[in-house]
């Protein structure tokens, strides 16, 4: 039955991408865009497919026939299969046609990467256990898709949610969340398609390919494609595919290049905040090449109109495109401090960073001190170890100037709005081809115990990556596989997974209409209505508004919450006034259960027992309690 | 043939220079991670042992 699933959602994520694949290729078409290599053609018009789905799909969700909307909108992206497979078929025969012969070596790498990403693929559909993507990478798009498209301000990070989003939007309309995971693989092995791509422009194939090796094997990239549910990984793609773009212009580039860079990097843009400086610095490289105001301004309206959607939606609703970060500057009186405070401190944006810092950071070296790593820092020491030899091989030539003012502009952007390695995530195939492109230097140069020393790092990277992909992905795989079950590997592995079902089991299987508030952060398998009550992550629940009994009861009447769901305690920060309406009896306990959950960082393995305790409004105590009044 | 071999040393020299910079680059790399990795370690070798 495992492997039927398997086999299913394989086919239909290939379905997938056959389409964007034809739908990008139509539109190249119909740009009178030709790119020689077929590899390149390929990423470009997958990528630029994508970024059209994704604007029909936010389209959609204005109409709130979300569900039918998405069958509509793969109806339409499916479209120009009819008219394009042809033509993607005579270029794959014309790129076998000319396709050199495989060394053992190059032999040897492409099975590892087909194995790899087998690996990655059959990881990415165990159920899901991403602490972000239960938090509101998935949650999120689970709540558009059941109660509508609004906004969510009881999880601060749904304003948060960009393009790329629609992606996982798009699977769980379709067939669910091993199809959405699906989708966000597929960014995956595109970017890792982009590494290949980029290096090539340098270096010879077995070089571009031992690099794509490296950027599947990488820990933070794996993880990224396998478990974690988050979309930033098309955001490499979409950036790759952009420059490639840029750079593949013989003479000078046209209107119609520069619309279809901005195409791109409005894909960027449109996918997270950081994604704007990155289509910048794009922007920046295709002004700085091409010196024109017009093309420029071509390629800046493109990249607006495929990414300004999310920051129209955010600005529609709260005023504040970039909600809540511009929040404390427009819009003073609407501001919940504790949910700022805690965007900020996750975004990187509260800490200083020093200078001396920058040149680590742009080199994927920078680690945030005094926190607790996770996968997010683990870009492994190759750019870092490899960067004079970037240096030394650096030459005024387009593909070089494009990549390295790519690179340095937006990782400076990075660096200065956030300074934490995870968002350079998107630039990583760019830094990893000019690191391949050293590292042929050395070669080309005929130093060769600098160039043995320089593959002795590659190799070792690689084994390291590969000996923790199996590790960390084994779990998942037996679950995806079904030799475990998912409740069980769920238990194990989802945090707070074991009190979403102790809320399930109480309170989903009554006939009357339930609301629960609830103060934990994965929320992703809840299954009555709720509201997320941590000031932290909720804006809805401001702490300064919500001091006594008094004002808890009116909180609890005007949204129509039937039960607060304490486990093991209310935050410390609600705790008084929550505390002094248990006491006068406006909160009866209603069930209690013992379920065991992670402690601290999920990575670290800790856990504890803990209670679930469920209140129940007591909705008449408001009229007999004298603190009632408001 | 003098020119020659000062260009052979120079450039003899730059290649240990970035010899030396490739092996301490990752020694750093590894001496910054690896007291973050022990947590990553150790989850690893919790993991192995359920």
């Amino acid at each position: 039955m495992a492997l039927i699933h398997f086999c299913l959602v394989l086919l239909a994520a290939s379905l997938f991408l056959l389409a964007q694949l034809c739908l990008g290729t139509w539109i190249l078409r119909k740009l009178h865009l030709e790119f020689e290599s077929f590899p390149e053609h390929c990423l470009i018009a997958a990528c630029s497919g994508t970024v059209l789905t994704e604007i029909a799909m936010f389209l959609i969700q204005w109409t709130q026939h979300i569900r039918e909307g998405s069958f509509f909108v793969l109806f339409l992206s499916c479209l120009p299969i009819a008219s394009e497979v042809s033509n993607l078929r005579l270029r794959a025969r014309q790129f076998w046609k000319n396709f050199q012969p495989l060394v053992p070596v190059e032999r040897f790498i492409i099975c590892l990467i087909v194995a790899t990403l087998l690996i990655e693929f059959t990881a990415a559909l165990a159920p899901l256990t991403g602490s972000d993507a239960l938090h509101y990478h998935f949650t999120v798009q689970k709540l558009i898709l059941q109660y509508g498209f609004h906004p969510i301000f009881s999880i601060t990070r749904s304003f948060l949610c960009g393009q790329s989003h629609l992606l996982i939007l798009l699977g769980l309309a379709l067939g669910g969340e091993s199809l959405a995971m699906s989708f966000l693989f597929l960014g995956g092995a595109l970017a890792a398609l982009s590494v290949a791509c980029l290096a090539t422009r340098w270096v010879p194939r077995l070089y571009a390919l031992a690099f794509a090796l490296l950027f599947l094997l990488t820990p933070l990239v794996f993880w990224q494609i396998s478990s974690s549910g988050a979309p930033d990984i098309w955001m490499a793609a979409f950036v790759s595919a952009c420059v490639l773009v840029i750079t593949q212009v013989h003479v000078a580039a046209s209107w119609r290049h520069a619309l279809l860079a901005g195409i791109l990097a409005g894909g960027a843009a449109g996918a997270k905040y950081t994604g704007c400086l990155i289509a910048v610095a794009l922007g920046l490289a295709f002004l700085f090449e091409y010196r024109s105001v017009r093309r420029t301004s071509v390629f800046f309206l493109a990249a607006t109109f495929a990414g300004i959607w999310p920051y129209l939606r955010n600005l529609l609703w709260t005023g504040d495109p970039f909600f809540p970060m511009l929040t404390s500057r427009f819009f003073p009186e609407r501001l919940n401090p504790y949910g700022l405070a805690n965007m900020m401190a996750d975004a990187g944006t509260a800490a200083s960073h020093s200078p001396v810092q920058l040149l680590p950071f742009l080199f994927y070296f920078g680690k945030r001190a005094g926190a607790a790593p996770g996968f997010w820092d683990f870009y492994g020491p190759v750019v870092f170890a490899l960067a004079p030899l970037v240096l030394l091989a650096w030459r005024n030539t387009r593909a070089w100037r494009v990549s390295t003012v790519a690179w340095f502009c937006a990782g400076l952007g990075i660096f200065l709005t956030s300074g934490l390695a995870r968002f350079l995530l998107p630039i990583f195939p760019i830094a990893l081809s000019c690191a391949s492109a050293g590292t042929f230097h050395a070669r080309q140069k005929g130093w060769i115990p600098v160039h043995r020393l320089a593959s002795a790092c590659i190799l070792f990277a690689c084994v390291l990556g590969a000996a923790g992909l199996p590790i960390y992905t084994a779990p998942a795989i037996r679950a995806a596989l079904g030799a475990q079950s998912g409740e069980a590997y769920l238990s194990a592995r989802a945090p707070d997974y074991q009190i979403s079902q102790a809320v399930n089991q109480s309170l989903a299987s009554g006939s009357s209409p339930v609301k629960a508030l609830v103060f934990f952060r994965h929320l992703y398998y809840l299954r009555v209505r709720y509201v997320a009550g941590d000031p932290g992550p909720s804006w809805q629940v401001n702490p300064d508004n919500l001091k006594t009994a008094a004002a808890w009861r009116v909180f609890l009447h005007n949204e129509g919450i039937t039960h607060v769901v304490r486990a093991p305690d209310y935050p410390p920060v609600l705790a008084a006034g929550l505390e002094q309406l248990e006491k006068e009896g406006g909160l009866v306990r209603f069930s209690e259960t013992e379920v065991e959950n992670f402690t601290g960082m999920r990575q670290e393995g800790q856990r504890v027992r803990l209670p679930v305790v469920i209140m129940k409004v007591n909705s008449s105590a408001e009229v007999s309690s004298p603190a009632a009044a408001p | 043939m003098m020119e020659t071999a000062v260009s052979n040393r120079s450039a003899g020299r730059l290649q240990l220079v970035l010899g030396f910079w490739i092996v301490a680059a990752q020694l750093w790399y590894f001496y910054q991670f690896v007291p973050a990795m022990g947590s990553l370690l150790r989850a690893i070798s919790h993991r192995i042992w359920r």
